[in-house]
């Protein structure tokens, strides 16, 4: 599959209290914006 | 958890954030200085944020004060008070928050916070993702002249809520800026702009009229709030808050907040891209000739907002005094109750623009309905190791599963005791509900009854109910939670902290008030817990037993911090641990205790339980508890050094 | 951390991000959760709580789970039933091909003697499915060393979740 630069791309992070679901989402958002992502955003619940 | 955080202190720069931190970090650069609030869900972590600040900085404690207060009426006049000394004060609360402010608010909207400013962040909750209700606390704005900005962004939280100070100041007018679960919990970049200290001290200046309410004053207050929120409207247009996108279609939109985003992007989804979409920053109050000025062209108008209909009452009063003939479509096709999604708003408008429906939603909510039963329930319990499961069980035990017994709940994390298998409550009203609905209770009649509260609930508004009830001496056993913490919303630094360290305690408190029977026991005892209960049960009057055992997550974290140092001194630590061996399937530690820490296992055909090591925190109840002696207990490194649970 | 939430409760979040935006302001906006349908990759660290935001799920989504489950107390009182793996995995293979189990808890406990680095290592897992594009991994490496406690540990589990989740997507594909 083709990704455009442009594409939004949509991750969910499941999981039960305590599994570090928050932590991972975190990681990520902020690992996309050290790599220059122009637009980051979503919701922690 | 961040190590080197400088979101809140770097000068410049352009920094991920969360709404709430967004918000927080736009006090800073308005140069806040004084904040109080009792905790809620979605605003909590506004505080956490303040305190983290001032744990890292000392510094700047001379220029900014957080308070933990008792209750939101406490933190509303608090704020007040400081605003009238001349500084700015923020008083974030949850959205019943708000009930409980609302009758200082109502004064001292009346009055106004100059020469000081004064915001509110109201956190509401659509969906109940965080509450024990949902309601639209919009409509306080309207009672109360409260000018109400509501935020999508990060970058509109942080702009906004300097903007939100200035206009506080300027008219003398309590400012509501209204976030929900949802926009206080989402995510994007913010542009920082540079700080502003707050100020160091504040001067009270004796002003009778203007801050004494009571007839003439009231009334000419009430005169001049009118004017002070008029002279608001006039300028809304002017403060970049509202914003047209504009479009040729004949139908058009006004939304706000986060409904404005599922707004755009189902308007994307169905290629609608030419309809007008008034986003309202501020929804009350509105500007007369902006609104109609958007409505001008439009046929129809649709309001996409969440709850009981708010805008739409006031468009449609907009309408009608202008005499326009604009169609209103609302509430006719949107739910008044849940949180909002994409999908909703898109299905909606599909309807109401007579476009196909989106087969992607209908392909994914169809699928989706036709395996849901299967989805096993997953609501939220009480941690392993919980003091407060440890108690249920032993009411459970004691009143033989609440034969002829009432439950009278609350709200903290035993809000949670309704749910199956324990399934200990009969009733929750509000903080503090319980004790009060017991005393009605009691006067009429004879079966037995418990009223359940906690610590932070206590002080929050508890003591005055146990009071009455000493009074009358009703006939209830008020079981208090001790768990040193509010839990619920996220192990705030309790009231009872500086409290204790100042030699109160609610022993000393209940005994003060006159309570006649008064018990101090711990959950992890349940036999004695369980016979404390049963002589209570047996007694005429007022009871109280104050169930002293910290949470079990708090107490846990700690513990482990504690072997963790010692491990790193290189110390030997002696380590419990509880298994099962001989389990007879009889269901005590699942049915009754409950602890998610025992799961049931089969092994070639045969059934047992099991204790999971990795979640299991080492309480030792479920040891106390069962009756095969299945559960066993064995210490490894016994020569080593014991780190016990801290006491009190 | 967010109230009533958590407690043993199912906890999800919603991560949506774009390379590069677009010139119209108008298709810049959009929700901070994702359209019904819309995911590009469910990263699930327990297989139920795939199904229970199935509904964000659709033919273009890759799902990554790690297969301990967590069954709850209802299911451990025996007044509900925990759906049979076999059964989840066809619910969700009736979504796309894309579909991979990894023992991930169990490579925590075996490797790190702790459950903490479950998350890092399903991470690894998702890495190499190509979903979660425009990201190096010296960018979570970076982030982990300065927003993460035991930040080496962390790396290695990255690490350890990218070699043994390439193993699992390589025998689908050969
Ligand atoms: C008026 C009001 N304010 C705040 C809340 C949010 N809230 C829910 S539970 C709770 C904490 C209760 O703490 P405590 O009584 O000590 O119980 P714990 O959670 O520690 O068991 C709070 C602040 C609320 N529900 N109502
Ligand atoms: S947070 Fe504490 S009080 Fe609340 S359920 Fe967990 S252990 Fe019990
Ligand atoms: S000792 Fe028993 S009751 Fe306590 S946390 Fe462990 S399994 Fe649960």
């Amino acid at each position: 599959m083709e990704i455009e630069e442009t594409d939004i791309i949509n991750i969910v992070i499941a999981g039960t209290a305590g599994q570090g679901v928050i932590t991972l989402k975190r990681l990520i958002e902020y690992a996309a914006q050290k790599a220059g992502i122009e637009r980051v955003f979503g919701s922690e619940i | 958890m961040p190590i080197k955080d400088t979101r809140f202190i770097q000068e410049s720069g352009k920094v991920m954030m969360l709404g709430n931190e967004a918000l927080v970090r736009g006090c800073l650069e308005a140069g806040v200085s004084y904040i109080s609030q009792y905790p809620g869900t979605p605003t909590s972590d506004i505080g956490e944020y303040f305190h983290q600040i001032l744990r890292e900085i000392p510094d700047i404690r001379e220029y900014l004060v957080h308070h933990w207060a008792v209750n939101e009426a406490v933190a509303t006049s608090a704020c007040a008070g400081a605003a009238w000394t001349g500084v700015r004060s923020l008083n974030p609360m949850k959205h019943v928050g708000l009930n409980v402010a609302s009758d200082a608010l109502s004064v001292i909207a009346l009055n106004g916070p100059n020469p000081g400013g004064m915001v509110i962040v109201v956190g509401s909750d659509p969906g109940s993702l965080g509450s024990h209700q949902e309601q639209n606390e919009r409509f306080y704005a309207w009672m109360f002249h409260l000018p109400t900005i509501e935020p999508h962004t990060p970058q509109e939280c942080k702009d906004w809520i300097k903007l939100a100070f200035d206009l506080s100041e300027k008219f003398d007018l309590v400012i509501n800026f209204r976030t929900s679960t949802r926009s206080a919990h989402s995510r994007g970049y913010v542009e920082l702009e540079p700080l502003m200290m707050g100020k160091r001290k504040g001067e009270f200046i004796r002003n009778i009229p203007k801050y004494n309410s009571l007839p003439p004053h009231a009334i000419n207050n009430h005169i001049r709030l009118y004017e002070r929120i008029e002279k608001l409207r006039d300028c809304i247009p002017e403060l970049g808050l509202n914003k047209i996108y504009k479009g040729t279609n004949k139908i058009g939109v006004i939304t706000s907040g986060m409904p404005f985003g599922y707004a755009m992007e189902a308007l994307d989804q169905l290629e609608l891209n030419d309809v007008p979409i008034l986003k309202l920053g501020m929804v009350y109050p509105l500007n007369y000739t902006e609104i109609t000025e958007f409505l001008n062209d439009l046929e129809k108008v649709v309001i996409i907002e969440e709850l009981e209909p708010f805008l739409e009452v006031k468009i449609a009063e907009i309408i009608q005094k202008a005499k326009m003939n604009v169609e209103i479509i609302g509430k006719n096709y949107f739910p008044s109750h849940d949180e909002f999604s994409t999908g909703l708003v898109t299905t909606a408008l599909a309807k109401i623009f007579r476009k196909e429906p989106n087969t992607k939603i209908i392909n994914a909510i169809e699928y989706f309905n036709s395996y849901k039963d299967l989805i096993p329930s997953r609501f939220p319990t009480f941690c392993a190791g919980c003091p407060e499961r440890a108690t249920l069980y032993s009411i459970l035990k004691a009143t033989n599963h609440l034969e002829n017994t009432i439950i009278s709940g609350d709200i903290g994390c035993y809000v949670m005791s309704f749910f199956p298998p324990q399934q200990c409550s009969d009733l929750v009203i509000c903080m503090s509900g319980g004790i009060s609905a017991a005393i009605g209770m009691a006067a009429k009649t004879d079966q037995k009854i418990i009223a359940l509260i906690g610590d932070s609930t206590f002080f929050h508004t508890g003591m005055a109910p146990l009071a009455e009830a000493v009074g009358y001496n009703s006939n209830l056993l008020l079981i208090i939670f001790e768990n040193s913490w509010t839990a619920m919303t996220g192990h705030q630094d309790d009231v009872l902290r500086y409290l204790t360290n100042k030699g109160f305690s609610i022993e000393k408190i209940c005994s003060a008030i006159g309570v006649p029977w008064l018990k101090v026991e711990d959950s992890y005892n349940p036999k004695k817990l369980t016979k404390s209960i049963e002589n209570a049960l047996e007694t005429e009057g007022l009871k109280v037993i104050i169930v002293k055992r910290e949470c079990a997550l708090q107490a846990n974290r700690w513990r482990m911090s504690q072997v963790r140092k010692l491990e790193m001194e290189g110390q030997k630590v002696q380590d419990t641990s509880y298994f099962i061996g001989g389990c007879q399937m009889c269901y005590e530690c699942a049915r009754v205790l409950s602890c998610p820490a025992i799961r049931r296992v089969e092994t070639d055909g045969i059934e047992e339980m099991q204790i999971d090591q990795d979640r299991c925190v080492k309480c030792g109840v479920c040891y106390e508890v069962c009756p095969n002696g299945a559960i066993r207990k064995s210490i490894v490194a016994m020569e080593g050094v014991e780190v016990p649970f801290r006491e009190g | 951390m967010h109230g009533l939430a958590q407690r043993e409760g199912a906890i999800s979040s919603h991560t949506r991000y774009q390379k590069r935006v677009v010139d119209d302001e108008r298709k810049n906006l959009h929700s901070s959760i994702i359209c019904y349908g819309d995911a590009d990759l469910f990263i699930c660290f327990e297989p139920s709580e795939a199904l229970r935001r199935g509904i964000f799920a659709s033919k273009k989504t890759t799902f990554v789970l790690n297969s301990r489950t967590i069954p709850g107390i209802m299911i451990t009182a025996n007044l509900e039933e925990y759906p049979p793996i076999e059964k989840i995995k066809e619910i969700l293979n009736g979504y796309s091909d894309h579909v991979y189990f990894m023992n991930a808890t169990e490579l925590s406990l075996e490797h790190f003697n702790s459950n903490h680095y479950m998350n890092l290592i399903m991470l690894g897992l998702a890495i190499p499915t190509g979903r979660i594009p425009f990201i190096e991994i010296q960018n979570y490496e970076e982030v982990i060393k300065e927003w993460l406690r035991n930040a080496d540990e962390n790396i290695k589990a990255l690490h350890l979740g990218i070699d043994e989740g390439k193993k699992i997507i390589n025998t689908r594909k050969s």
